[in-house]
């Protein structure tokens, strides 16, 4: 499966904490983003969840790649490519922080909250980013376990290639498990979200192509005992597959043109593979 | 009343998530939903879950009169008044 990518943009507490440690030290809540572009009555309603993911898909869509050089057209490009981007969203748990609340509200059988409910579906995320950039494309949200990122990429690539669309805006985001389901963390925990604009076809504007290949897990229950294994000293756990791709795409950007090594990324279920295409800078 | 009023403001803005807006923007007579704070439909249903938690209040949603009693902080403070006393 091959992708071109005309922007990416990621935010992560590992880069957050990086960039601000002792902000960090103190308080152990990370800075979500302030997102000016979002008008305060709808601000408010967004949780962190929203608020990191809402912040990478602005962030892919005014990338510089994404406008025309001219400054008097940037400005009306951006709600212009907002309003007319097809989307796909993935996270793994959703908004779990949002629901784990909303559900131990409805166990001690509380009225919950009318904003809360409204906005804890899994699609509610792009949803309010079209609703504030007024955006009526299709769009489809995935939730498959630790696949969840890279399912993403591959419902992009079958949109791509049905012809339905020629360039879509990724959003994947997940955050650290709430307290109530710490216990079942079999990834390091980290908060992050990853836009991107994808396309089928080499743009003047693409930044990278990246190849895509995936196969079926063939040893599960050796993946089980290593994750067995892992659970028990944390460390040991992988970090999730969006994170993993951020770190092997900037490593791979740093690099320019020495040549390094493809992304390998296993789940339970399948192992996934991305390799960077260069020489591919033909229009 | 006085004391009412500032109560229901702390919590509009509390549990409307009102993050720049203070006790002292909101003016007692002024239109709560669509024009002066510009609250909607979703801040009506809060609204109604407000005056149960904290007011013990039931509202009934069919009632024409709902609208009157939350158009401003003046209405919504009489109502509770009236609703406990003839409670």
């Amino acid at each position: 499966m091959l992708l071109h990518l005309e922007s990416i943009n990621a935010w992560s507490t590992l880069d957050a904490n990086k960039a601000n440690p002792t902000d960090d030290n103190k308080t152990n809540t990370p800075a979500w983003p302030k997102l000016e572009f979002v008008p305060a009555m709808q601000r408010r309603r967004l949780s962190p969840f929203a608020k990191i993911a809402l912040y990478t898909a602005e962030n892919a869509l005014s990338a510089p790649s994404m406008l025309s050089t001219s400054i008097e057209t940037v400005k009306s490009e951006i709600p212009e490519q907002a309003a007319q981007i097809d989307i796909v969203f993935s996270s793994r748990h959703g908004d779990l922080h949002k629901t784990a609340e909303l559900l131990t509200e409805l166990s001690a059988d509380q009225d919950i909250s009318p904003t809360a409910f409204s906005t804890s579906v899994h699609n509610a995320v792009p949803g309010l980013y079209s609703i504030i950039k007024q955006n009526k494309q299709a769009i489809n949200a995935i939730s498959a376990g630790k696949d969840s990122f890279f399912y993403a990429l591959v419902d992009a690539y079958a949109r791509l290639k049905s012809g339905r669309s020629n360039k879509l805006l990724i959003i994947h985001v997940d955050r650290v498990l709430p307290e109530l389901y710490s216990q079942f963390a079999d990834e390091q925990q980290v908060d992050h979200a990853v836009a991107m604009v994808v396309t089928s076809a080499i743009t003047s504007a693409t930044i990278a192509s990246i190849e895509m290949n995936f196969n079926a897990c063939t040893d599960i229950e050796k993946g089980n005992a290593e994750e067995d294994n892992a659970k028990e000293d944390n460390t040991e756990l992988k970090l999730p597959a969006a994170v993993c791709f951020m770190h092997w795409f900037d490593a791979t950007a740093d690099a320019a043109d020495v040549a390094l090594p493809a992304l390998q990324y296993s789940s339970d279920r399948h192992v996934w593979t991305c390799e960077l295409i260069t020489g591919m800078t033909d229009v | 009343m006085t004391e009412l009023k500032t109560e229901l403001k702390q919590l509009i803005i509390a549990e409307l998530d009102l993050e720049d807006i203070t006790v002292a923007d909101i003016n007692d007579a002024d239109a709560l939903f669509v024009e002066g704070l510009g609250l909607d439909s979703i801040d009506a249903l809060e609204l109604g879950l407000i005056l149960k938690k904290h007011y013990n209040i039931k509202i009934d949603a069919n009632s024409e009169e709902i609208k009157q009693h939350f158009s401003s902080i003046n209405a919504l403070s009489a109502f509770i008044t009236q609703t406990r006393t003839t409670a």
